[in-house]
């Protein structure tokens, strides 16, 4: 069987607003440089083209049929997976590996700021019996409980008044980080840290957005939006995309390209019964499981040098961080205290600046993550460029209120 | 550069308006229809045990996620509709990321004699209060008003 | 897989469901949650669609140029999908064109049955190549029995004081005599 290399990367810049390009410029910008980057005619040497979006991200309906023409795909095998581009990386891994095809582009991006209401589409994502009507009011004035508006009766802007008040869906994350804070002994001051370090991590990623000198003090003082979770300790949203082109070991060798293996990948769903779910990130636990046997990792604090955890809230990357066993239950906080997850520690994370100081980049999140394990792997990071490096670690989830997550695991040839 | 013209003048067109009207009727499925016709004439609730995994699943389900086993009808079981809070958030923001007017005590609660939860609103309004482990009643709207939503229940009254 | 590996497996004995008509959900036979959600949109247009849609509030419907495939493509984009490459080189066009296909609608947007039909397709713009190049639009000023694909049609502009830069700048387009 083959192996599956990364020969091209190609991203935007990260941006809390991109109002001069559009979703499709963005995703042309993030795709054309990664084919730049692996030498290759997308219209002749890609043999199979994979996005990553969601419809209500994007703002239509089928958004797959509107992607050929931006990733070099027309009259060519295309299809989008609904969800985190790492996920495109484990279908493009099955398409080499089955031998099907040779070179395939892996696109997910972020144009969040094309959309008004952000929480409101997060909160359609709840469960409709069981969940969402507690967030408030299932209905707006002026609702008759027709399927359509009559023109005499349009529908109404988007509600600010008392009736029309919804919680944020956010409220999930607050609910899960008293879960975890409780459980494991960590108070708000260490996932303050988390906050200042990725930030500040984020200083030394040319792309990054969202970097901020603070303190812990910074975070602390900042408001509570879900108690105990904080308005800094929440990932703010940016716009970008990401590009990714993997191709057989043979190509890989021919376009004389220094191998950087996909070698290992994992993915889990938990339940989406918040009444039976652990809130214990299970799913990042067996998707990382799955990812170690595959790349043949027994034991993933010694064998891996670098990571990028789901950061988009700061308890997240702890949680996360023992849910993959980097750390052993309860003992995050301690390796962060000590300083082990700097860039200059014994297992840095999230070099890139993370979520927190990239910003968050919705379905684009798993491919930043692995976009800094490889620029890492190839020694391209600059100023944030950790030695020695030969195995990285990029992991994601899907975000409120998910359950699902994926491990991606990268090796220097 | 991957274009070779940019947009420079601030003025012109950026943008395009639009929204996707998106209103549902779910329909509760046969387990849910039957919980909420419950709901509709009893301050209580129905839940189902998987007699393989031992386990009282609530919200009730035809099937068990766990060993994919059906759940025969003659096995639902009637709970209260108390519980116990596990987790609760004060909520500040709006979906519209605003200030709400007044905080909301979001939480999730297990619900007495099942090994299930269900999400709820706490009626209280202490913001600096523990609320974990407080044993909690829903409340329901009068027997009138009911539709056979999850509405039904206004809110979760503290009971210890 | 070996057969000693296979597991016993069980499958719900009532796998049909239950039969549902929507007057069910009216006659609250069963019971049924509803949601409706706050979703807006600012799609941001890009360069070349700004420039396009400005064009219009101006009366002119502009195409941009791939040299390298020898194209002139309207609606215009910053990259041709053909070569992949930006295009280049903006041109005026003109307001005309010929009907490629069309469809005569005996239904409104919402699905109710309408008497007067929607006359509606897709134009190929002249000056825009290679065919068909252009865009779909209404059909007006003829009848369901005049329309047929190959027609010559000309673009009915709003008044200058009522465009606002949007596709529906153009009223319809109408017969063409003149070429
Ligand atoms: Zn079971
Ligand atoms: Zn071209």
């Amino acid at each position: 069987m083959t192996r599956v290399c990364v020969i091209g990367i190609g991203h935007t810049d990260f941006n809390c607003m991109t109002p001069d390009v559009n979703w499709k410029d963005i995703m042309y910008e993030a795709c054309q440089k990664a084919y730049a980057d692996a030498s290759i005619d997308p219209r002749k040497d890609i043999t199979s083209f994979i996005t990553c979006a969601e419809d209500y991200w994007e703002g239509f309906s089928i958004f797959d049929e509107f992607v050929p023409d931006q990733i070099g795909a027309v009259l060519r095998p295309c299809c989008t997976v609904c969800g985190d581009g790492i996920y495109g990386l484990g279908t493009a891994y099955m398409q080499i590996q089955s031998g099907l095809m040779d070179v395939v582009s892996i696109e997910a991006h972020s144009k969040v700021s094309d959309l008004l209401t952000y929480g409101d589409v997060m909160l359609h994502a709840f469960d409709p019996i069981y969940d969402r009507p507690v967030s408030g009011p299932v209905e707006r004035p002026n609702y008759s409980g027709l399927p359509s508006y009559p023109p005499e009766n349009p529908k109404p802007l988007a509600g600010k008044t008392d009736e029309t008040e919804r919680v944020h869906p956010y409220f999930l994350a607050g609910l899960e980080m008293q879960h975890y804070l409780r459980n494991t002994n960590t108070t708000e001051e260490d996932c303050a840290m988390i906050a200042v370090k990725n930030k500040k991590n984020a200083f030394l990623n040319p792309y990054a957005d969202y970097e901020a000198n603070i303190t812990v003090d910074h975070v602390m003082k900042s408001e509570y939006c879900f108690k105990p979770l904080k308005k800094l300790d929440i990932s703010p949203n940016v716009d970008g995309a990401i590009c990714f082109v993997l191709a057989n070991e043979k190509i890989t060798r021919e376009l004389g390209i220094e191998p950087i293996y996909l070698s290992g990948f994992g993915w889990c769903s938990e339940t989406p019964w918040l009444s039976t779910r652990g809130m214990e990130a299970e799913y990042a636990k067996k998707s990382a499981a799955m990812a170690y046997k595959m790349a043949g990792i027994v034991n993933p604090r010694k064998e891996i040098n670098i990571a990028e955890i789901d950061d988009r809230f700061t308890y997240k990357e702890l949680q996360h961080l023992e849910a993959i066993g980097l750390a052993r239950k309860g003992e995050a906080k301690e390796l962060l205290r000590e300083g082990a997850l700097e860039i200059k520690g014994s297992i840095p994370i999230n070099s890139s600046g993370g979520s927190l100081g990239v910003g968050n980049s919705l379905e684009a999140t798993g491919l930043q993550k692995s976009l800094e394990i490889v620029t890492q792997l190839r020694g391209h990071a600059g100023k944030r460029q950790i030695p020695d490096v030969k195995v990285g670690l990029a992991q994601s989830w899907r975000e409120i209120p998910s359950g699902s997550g994926a491990v991606a695991i990268f090796t220097r040839g | 550069m991957t274009f070779i013209e940019k947009q420079t003048d601030p003025t012109a067109p950026t943008h395009w308006r639009g929204n996707m009207q998106a209103d549902y009727f779910y329909s509760n499925g046969v387990a849910g229809d039957k919980l909420f016709k419950y709901i509709k004439n009893n301050d209580g609730f129905l839940a189902t045990p998987c007699k393989k995994c031992n386990k009282v699943l609530f919200p009730p389900r035809m099937y068990c996620e766990n060993c994919f086993e059906e759940i025969p009808e003659d096995q639902w079981i009637q709970v209260p509709a108390t519980g116990t809070v596990r987790l609760f958030t004060i909520a500040t923001i709006n979906a519209h990321g605003e200030k709400m007017k007044e905080p909301k005590i979001m939480a999730l609660i297990n619900i007495d004699e099942t090994d299930g939860a269900l999400l709820g609103v706490i009626n209280a309004k202490e913001w600096e209060k523990d609320y974990t482990d407080l044993k909690v009643k829903a409340i329901f709207k009068s027997k009138e008003e009911r539709e056979g939503t999850l509405k039904d229940i206004l809110y979760w009254n503290i009971i210890s | 897989m070996e057969k000693s590996n296979k597991k016993e497996i069980t499958y719900p004995k009532n796998p049909a469901g239950t039969h549902l008509r929507s007057s069910d959900i009216r006659n609250k036979v069963i019971t049924h949650s509803w949601w409706e959600p706050e979703i807006q949109y600012a799609w941001s247009i890009g360069p070349a669609m700004s420039k396009f849609l400005h064009g219009l509030k101006e009366g002119k419907i502009l195409g941009i140029h791939c040299h390298k495939c020898k194209r002139l493509i309207t609606p215009p984009r910053s990259f041709c999908e053909y070569c992949y490459g930006p295009t280049d080189t903006w041109v005026e066009l003109k307001d005309t064109g010929t009907i490629n296909t069309y469809s005569i609608s005996y239904l409104d947007p919402n699905a109710n049955r309408i008497e007067d039909p929607i006359l509606i397709g897709v134009i190929s713009i002249d000056g825009a190549y290679p065919k068909p190049m252009g865009f779909m639009h209404y059909f007006g000023e003829m009848s369901k029995d005049e329309i047929k694909i190959g027609m010559r049609v000309k673009a009915v502009w709003k008044p200058e004081n009522e465009r606002e830069g949007a596709i529906t700048d153009i009223k319809y387009f109408k017969p063409y005599g003149g070429d």
